[in-house]
């Protein structure tokens, strides 16, 4: 089976089997994920308040999760009377599809990727910029003033930032001349001295400082989480939901979280490959994928272990300030860093 | 067939992503609680204040203004990807082509500064 | 296969159109013109333009599109209001038509050639050596940065002028 995903049937029936085999194992990957984080997040976060966290449900708390997914199963579905009927139910879908769209060109091992599309990066960048479209939705079916406050904001945040991220993400693409995922991780499996990895963080740092900012407030995180700042917009765009529909809206959240770091760990982090770890296995068949996939995961979760960490240390930026950090800061540096890798990697 | 292979996961991601929603809506509707809630539920939440006018009203221009510069650098970066790709084949002078391309952009952006557009205006009162 | 691909996408792509203009809420109608462009994206993909069918969905559904929610959302009370019926549409009904009738007999009467291409062709390898490779490219390609210069400029001293007012 794996055989045939990775070198098999060419053409359509190829794509069917990646596609079905791919969509499966995507969602698995990402609700365990999910489940996981909520859990880790709520426990971390605790810590950092010296406070316990979830310690009832199961050992350490960490069947909290599943115990919400079933309260929120068995919640009552309610549309508020003057909200926008069709807009208000499929904006939760929307908001599913979009996030889950993006992790079909994101390859956790070589080869294991749904689609080796060759245009993965912009492909990735393209359906994640969808999601704001989703949030509008939300936030004006619901006809809510907070709802559409936290909307609004979010929409114009992702889109202030949307630019330094894919701008920044230029300097690589220049660096291995492809798009496509792969090849980017492929691209840093080497090292110097055979010790020290071959990762794009040393080639671009500037752009990484760009990309990590601006990933984390396209995922709407603390200190950039205005669209649903607590304090202020009850739960900003999701105000109005409850039970599934809710509950879609926050697995989006998540995987957003999931995506963001996977994405960071291969443009930045060397993907899957390891220095000295990545040779000894390379050779070893099945092996060498489970230790590929160990690598990448171990990773992402370093990367969202510092994402938990900011939350819990920073506090929210005000708009303005959020607004102008985008725009005047993280856009010409950016802008700068595709200037200064042209001009090196010219000369 | 070239991309057909490319293309049909994401054809499959998306049928996907919209039924496992669908099922899972479903799901909660036959497990989930039947009994008719009170017609107050019904309400939009406002704090526990019965509501007063739509949510539907006039939003500031600043949003808009933001939505325009992105449209603009958007298109930008459609023609850098392009260059990006290709920048290990071709020589030097397309990379001077493409700073003074983006010099012109960074100009705009100067523009876009020194307007005022980049501020949030915040109704007339100044935040500092 | 192709074809059937094909007849389902583009019945997506009028259906969402009709809905375009038929919808009663502004909001709706952006909405369908999301799906829309999205579907069109799509046609670009069976045609195996795979660079085109991405900016297509980068630039139009994720800028223009959330460029017209926030104008609909600039607009001033109309939002709830259902959208009006103009009052005498049979001018330009009859205009549409004859348009219509013209449309459909040079669609009939033309003999057309498949657009697709091997996937080669519209890589982006491929766009981009014919844009920077070429020397004689060169002018315009910098004055496509001209001319989005000049939109940025125009816009901005538009928007501000709406906005004082």
């Amino acid at each position: 089976m794996l055989e045939n995903i990775l070198y098999g049937a060419s053409g359509v029936e190829n794509g069917l089997i990646r596609g079905i085999v791919g969509v499966i194992a995507t969602l698995l990957f990402v609700s365990l994920n999910v489940l996981f984080l909520i859990w880790l997040e709520r426990k971390i976060i605790a810590r950092i308040h010296v406070r316990y966290g979830p310690n009832r449900a199961g050992r350490y708390g960490m069947l909290q999760p599943i115990a919400d997914m079933i309260k929120l199963l068995t919640k009552e579905s309610i549309v508020p009377k003057d909200a926008d009927k069709i807009t208000y139910n499929t904006a939760p879908w929307v908001a599913f599809l979009f996030a889950l769209l993006p992790a079909a060109a994101i390859g956790i091992a070589t080869g294991l990727i749904s689609t080796n599309i060759s245009v993965g990066l912009l492909y990735i960048v393209a359906v994640s910029s969808l999601s704001t479209i989703a949030v509008i939705m939300a936030g004006w079916g619901s006809n809510n003033k907070y709802s559409l406050l936290g909307a609004m904001r979010t929409a114009a945040q992702s889109l202030s930032y949307e630019m330094p991220l894919v701008l920044s993400m230029i300097g690589i693409v220049a660096i291995v001349g492809s798009l496509n995922t792969q090849n980017i991780v492929a691209a840093q499996s080497h090292a110097w001295l055979g010790i020290i990895p071959k990762w794009f963080i040393f080639y671009q740092p500037l752009a990484f400082v760009v990309f990590f900012s601006a990933v984390v407030a396209e995922m709407g995180r603390i200190p950039f989480d205005l669209q649903e700042s607590e304090s202020e917009l009850v739960a900003g765009f999701h105000t109005e939901y409850g039970g599934m529909k809710f509950a879609m809206f926050m697995f989006a959240e998540y995987t957003h979280l999931v995506v963001g770091s996977a994405l960071v760990v291969t443009l930045f982090f060397g993907g899957w490959y390891l220095p000295v770890v990545s040779g000894i296995f390379a050779n070893m068949g099945y092996i060498n994928y489970i230790v590929q996939i160990a690598i990448f995961v171990a990773k992402m979760y370093v990367i969202i272990f510092i994402l938990i960490w900011i939350r819990g240390t920073l506090t929210r930026t005000r708009i303005n300030k959020m607004l102008s950090f985008g725009w005047k800061t993280l856009l010409p540096l950016a802008l700068i860093n595709i200037v200064i890798t042209g001009v090196i990697l010219s000369l | 067939m070239g991309l057909a292979e490319d293309f049909i996961p994401i054809v499959i991601f998306i049928i996907v992503g919209l039924m496992f929603p669908m099922v899972m809506v479903f799901v909660s509707s036959l497990i989930g609680r039947q009994k008719k809630p009170e017609p107050d539920k019904y309400l939009t939440y406002e704090c526990g204040v019965i509501p007063t006018g739509s949510a539907w009203m006039q939003h500031n221009v600043e949003y808009y203004m933001y939505a325009l510069l992105f449209v603009v650098f958007d298109v930008e970066t459609v023609f850098l990807y392009p260059w990006a790709v290709v920048f290990k084949k071709i020589g030097i002078f397309a990379t001077i082509d493409v700073i003074i391309f983006i010099c012109v952009l960074a100009f705009g952006l100067v523009y876009a500064w020194k307007k005022g557009v980049l501020e949030w205006m915040n109704g007339g009162a100044s935040w500092r | 296969m192709n074809i059937i691909v094909f007849s389902i996408i583009s019945a997506i792509t009028i259906l969402s159109a009709i809905g375009v203009i038929s919808s009663q809420r502004i909001m709706h109608s952006v909405l369908s013109l999301a799906v829309m462009l999205l579907s069109v994206a799509a046609v670009y993909a069976i045609l195996n333009a795979e660079f085109l069918a991405v900016i297509q969905v980068l630039v139009y559904t994720g800028g223009v599109i959330v460029l017209l929610l926030f104008a609909t959302m600039l607009t001033r009370s109309d939002l709830q209001l259902k959208r009006e019926q103009p009052s005498d549409i049979k001018p330009a009904v009859a205009a549409a038509s004859i348009f219509a009738i013209g449309l459909l007999f040079y669609i009939v009467g033309n003999n057309w050639k498949s657009l697709k291409g091997p996937a080669v062709v519209g890589s982006v390898k491929n766009i981009g050596m014919l844009i920077f490779n070429v020397k004689k490219d060169v002018i315009p390609f910098e004055i496509i940065s001209l001319v989005l210069l000049a939109a940025m400029v125009g816009a901005i001293f538009l928007g501000r002028k709406e906005a004082g007012q």
